[in-house]
C-alpha cells in the first residue's frame, strides 16, 4: 500500500495549503476500497492536486489484479460438484429422500423449530453420519446440548445392520466429532476467525477432513448482541454471517445452523411470516431452510413414552423440489 | 476476510471516532502506534492504547491458533480461561467425561430413569410446576442428595424465601437413615453420615431481587473455586425460582430477556468449567390457546418461549388427578415421558403400589402428609 501512502501525503500537503481557500478539505483516501474505486485521472476532487504518476496508476492496477477473483467455468464446477459434493445423510429415509440425499456441503443449511421438535436430534444424526464416513465434524455448543453418549447410541443403532462396524468402532467415530463450548457472543467472531485460519492453513488432520460445522441454538448466542439493536451489534452480526457463508462456500463445508422460531411461527403462515428472531435479513443467509413442527396436542400420558411424529417442511432450497413436506420419527435408543 | 473495527471490545463512542477518522478494518490498525492513533482520531491516549491492545490481542490469538491443534488434551487444558475461545474437545473425551459423571439422584427411581441417571451434571435442568407441586421440595432433595459424597457440596440460591431449614434437616435425616446400612454407588460408606455434615455443605444464598441474583451468579465462579481449594467440590447449583424476581420486577421485556440471557450464559459457562449441574425452578403461567375470542386457558412455564430454548432439559411437574406427575418435555438424550412420584416426610420418592385403584388411596395418604408438613411449617 505504498501507493496509498504516497497519495495521502500529496493530499495532506495540498490540504494544508488549500484548507482556508475555496474548495475546503479534500478527503484522504483511507481504505483499499476507496483507493481502487477512485479514478485518479478524472475525479475532479483529486486531479487538481494529485499527479497521476505512472507509479500510482500502476499500483492501482496491481491491486486490482491482486484482489480480483478468477472466473471458473461452469463445467469445472460441475465436475468438482460431482466429485466432492456428497451430501451428508441424516440416516432417516424420508428426510433424506426429501433433501435429495441429505445436507449439501458448500452451503448454509438452517433447521428451524420450536422447542423439543427434534432440532438437536437431527444435528446429532448429521454429526454421526458425517463422522462415520471418516469426515470431521465441529459442533459448536452453547446450550450444553451435545451428548456423546446419545451420539454413540444413535450410531450403534443406525449401524447395527452393516458389516463395517467392526473396523469402524464407535471410538473412532467420536474422535471425528469435536465440540466447542461457547457462551459469549463476543467470542463467536473470534472463534470463527480462528476456525477460518485453521481451515485455510490446515493446521491439523482434523481440518483436512472437516466437512460439517454445526451451530446449535445459534440465535441464543446472538440475541444478546442483537437485542440492543446497536450499530456495533448489527455490524458484528453481519461479520459473523459473512464468515459463516465464506467457510461454507469457499471451503466446501456444510454449515448447519439450528434456530428457534418466533412463538407464532407455524407452517400455515410460511409466506407471510418468514423470519426468526435474527431479523428479516437472516433469510438471505441460509440457502436451505428446514422447518420442523410437532403436533402439540400429542403428548405423553402417565407411564408411557411418546415418540413424537415430526413434520418437516422444506421452505427454501436451491434444488427444485416437487414435494416439500414429509414426516419422520426420531430413532429411540436405550 | 477483513474484520471490521466495530467488532472490537471498546467504547461505542471511541469506535465511532475511529470510523469517522477512516479506520474501517482491524488490519489498518496493525502497525499504528497509540500516539499516532490518538493524533489521528483525537481520542485520548489511554483509549487509543486500549484499542491498540485489543487489536494486538486479536492478532496474537490468531497466531496461537496456528500453532495449537485440536488434538486430545488433558482435561485441565480444556477448561476455558477467562475471555478467550475455548479449545475444541473431541467428543470421545466428552464421552469419557459423561461416563464419569453420574447424575444426582432425585430420590425417585422412576424419575431418575426418565432423566437417565438422575439430574445430569454439566447441563442445565429446568423444573417447572404449579405452586405446591413440589418444586422446592425437589430442589432441597437434590441439594441434599448431591452432598452424599463426603467431598461434595451444593449451592442453593433462594429468591422466593421458600427454604425451610427444618424441612431440609428432616429430608437429610431420612436420607441418612436410608443410607446407613447400604453403600452408595461409588462405594462410599455412609454409615457415619449425619444430617449435620450434609447441611454444613449446603451453601445458602437469599436473593431479594434481580440485582442481588445477578451479583450472586456473577460471583459464583469465585465462590466455587474458593470452596474447591478448601476441599469442598460444589456439584450442584440450584436457583429456586428463576422466574420470581423476573416476573415481578421487570416490565421491559427487552431488558428482561437480555438479563436472563446473560445470566444463563454465565451459568452455562460454570457447568462447563467445573462440571457442575445447574437446576432452575420455574413457575407456571396461563396462556390462551386457539384464536377464538374465548380460547382454552392452559398452563405453560413462565418467562416465555424465548427462555424455553435455553435450559438443556425441561421437566414439568403437574397434577394428574390426585397424583403428582413429572413430564420430561425437552431433553437431548431421552424421550418424552410422564412418571408419577410422591413427596412424603422423607422427601421425594416413588409412588408405592401405584397400580389401579390403589392410586387414589396412596395419594390421599400423601396429601395428608403434605398437609401435616404445611402445618409444621
Amino acid at each position: 500500500m505504498d501507493g496509498l501512502r504516497e497519495l495521502n501525503k500529496q493530499i495532506d500537503a495540498k490540504n494544508k495549503d488549500e484548507f482556508y481557500k475555496t474548495k475546503g478539505r479534500i478527503p484522504l483516501i483511507r481504505s483499499l476500497e476507496e483507493f481502487i474505486s477512485t479514478d485518479l485521472e478524472k475525479d475532479s476532487n483529486y486531479n487538481t492536486i494529485v499527479q497521476a504518476t505512472p507509479s500510482l496508476v500502476q499500483s492501482q492496477q496491481e491491486l486490482l489484479f491482486e484482489h480480483s477473483t478468477l472466473p471458473t467455468q461452469a463445467t469445472t464446477l460441475l465436475d468438482t460438484a460431482m466429485e466432492q459434493c456428497h451430501p451428508i445423510p441424516t440416516g432417516i429415509l424420508s428426510v433424506d429422500m426429501l433433501l435429495q440425499g441429505g445436507i449439501y456441503p458448500g452451503e448454509v443449511t438452517e433447521i428451524l423449530g420450536a422447542i423439543s421438535t427434534g432440532k438437536t436430534q437431527l444435528l446429532h444424526l448429521l454429526a454421526i453420519n458425517c463422522a462415520h464416513s471418516l469426515n470431521a465434524v465441529l459442533y459448536i455448543d452453547n446450550n450444553c446440548s451435545f451428548s456423546a453418549r446419545r451420539a454413540i447410541r444413535l450410531w450403534s443403532k443406525i449401524n447395527s445392520h452393516s458389516d463395517e462396524t467392526q473396523s469402524r468402532t464407535g471410538e473412532n467415530m467420536l474422535k471425528n466429532i469435536h465440540v466447542i463450548s461457547l457462551y459469549d457472543p463476543f467470542l463467536l467472531l473470534q472463534m470463527l476467525r480462528k476456525l477460518l485460519i485453521n481451515i485455510q492453513e490446515k493446521t491439523s488432520d482434523f481440518y483436512f477432513t472437516l466437512k460439517l460445522v454445526i451451530f446449535d441454538n445459534f440465535s441464543y448466542l446472538l440475541s444478546q448482541i442483537l437485542d440492543g439493536y446497536t450499530v456495533q451489534g448489527s455490524v458484528m452480526y453481519s461479520q459473523i454471517e459473512k464468515t459463516i457463508k465464506y467457510i461454507a462456500n469457499v471451503h466446501n463445508i456444510a454449515v448447519v445452523v439450528a434456530n428457534r422460531t418466533s412463538p407464532n411461527f407455524t407452517s400455515t403462515d410460511l409466506n407471510t411470516f418468514k423470519y426468526t428472531r435474527l431479523g428479516y435479513h437472516w433469510n438471505n443467509v441460509a440457502s436451505t431452510r428446514i422447518l420442523l413442527e410437532r403436533d402439540t396436542t400429542q403428548i405423553a400420558t402417565l407411564e408411557t413414552e411418546l415418540r413424537a411424529k415430526i413434520k418437516l417442511f422444506l421452505i427454501r432450497s436451491n434444488l427444485k423440489q416437487e414435494k416439500y413436506e414429509t414426516e419422520f420419527k426420531i430413532p429411540i435408543t436405550k | 476476510m477483513k474484520q471490521s473495527v466495530n467488532s472490537l471490545l471498546a467504547k461505542h463512542s471511541s469506535l465511532q471516532q475511529l470510523l469517522s477518522a477512516g479506520f474501517l478494518y482491524l488490519d489498518e490498525l496493525e502497525d499504528v502506534t497509540p500516539v499516532e492513533l490518538s493524533k489521528e482520531t483525537k481520542l485520548s491516549l489511554e483509549e487509543s492504547l486500549h484499542i491498540i491492545e485489543e487489536v494486538r490481542k486479536q492478532n496474537r490469538n490468531n497466531i496461537q491458533t496456528e500453532l495449537s491443534s485440536p488434538e486430545l488434551k488433558s482435561t485441565d487444558a480444556i477448561l476455558p480461561t477467562n475471555k478467550t475461545v475455548s479449545q475444541s474437545v473431541s467428543s470421545l473425551e466428552l464421552f469419557w467425561r459423561e461416563q464419569e459423571h453420574t447424575g444426582i439422584t432425585t430420590g425417585s427411581k422412576e424419575l431418575d430413569e426418565m432423566l437417565g441417571e438422575g439430574v445430569p451434571l454439566g447441563k442445565m435442568t429446568e423444573i417447572c410446576g404449579v405452586p405446591g407441586i413440589g418444586k422446592s421440595q425437589l430442589a432441597f432433595q437434590l441439594c441434599i442428595n448431591s452432598c452424599l459424597d463426603r467431598a461434595a457440596g451444593a449451592v442453593l440460591i433462594d429468591t422466593e424465601g421458600s427454604f425451610v431449614v427444618q424441612r431440609a434437616k428432616q429430608i437429610a435425616d431420612a436420607v441418612c437413615v436410608e443410607n446407613t446400612s447400604t453403600r452408595d454407588i461409588r462405594g462410599v460408606d455412609l454409615s457415619i453420615m449425619t444430617s449435620q455434615s450434609i447441611l454444613s455443605r449446603i451453601h445458602y444464598f437469599r436473593c431479594q431481587d434481580v440485582v442481588q441474583l445477578v451479583c450472586v451468579v456473577n460471583t459464583l465462579d469465585e465462590f466455587i473455586s474458593e470452596k474447591r481449594s478448601e476441599g469442598n467440590l460444589i456439584k450442584l447449583v440450584v436457583i429456586d425460582s428463576i422466574a420470581f424476581p423476573f416476573r415481578m420486577e421487570l416490565q421491559d421485556m427487552r431488558v428482561r430477556s437480555r438479563i436472563l440471557h446473560t445470566l444463563s450464559q454465565t451459568l452455562m459457562e460454570l457447568t462447563q468449567k467445573y462440571g457442575i449441574g445447574i437446576v432452575l425452578t420455574n413457575q407456571m403461567t396461563s396462556r390462551q390457546s386457539g384464536k377464538e375470542p374465548v380460547g382454552r386457558m392452559h398452563q405453560v412455564p413462565a418467562l416465555g418461549e424465548t427462555w424455553a430454548h435455553i435450559p438443556t432439559i425441561r421437566l414439568i411437574l403437574q397434577w394428574s388427578g390426585p397424583v403428582r406427575t413429572a413430564r420430561l418435555t425437552k431433553s437431548p438424550t431421552h424421550m418424552e415421558k410422564v412418571v408419577s412420584y410422591e413427596i412424603t416426610e422423607r422427601g421425594v420418592s416413588d409412588l408405592i403400589g401405584k397400580i389401579g385403584s390403589k392410586r387414589g388411596l396412596e395419594s390421599s395418604e400423601h396429601t395428608s402428609d403434605t398437609k401435616k408438613f404445611k402445618q409444621n411449617k
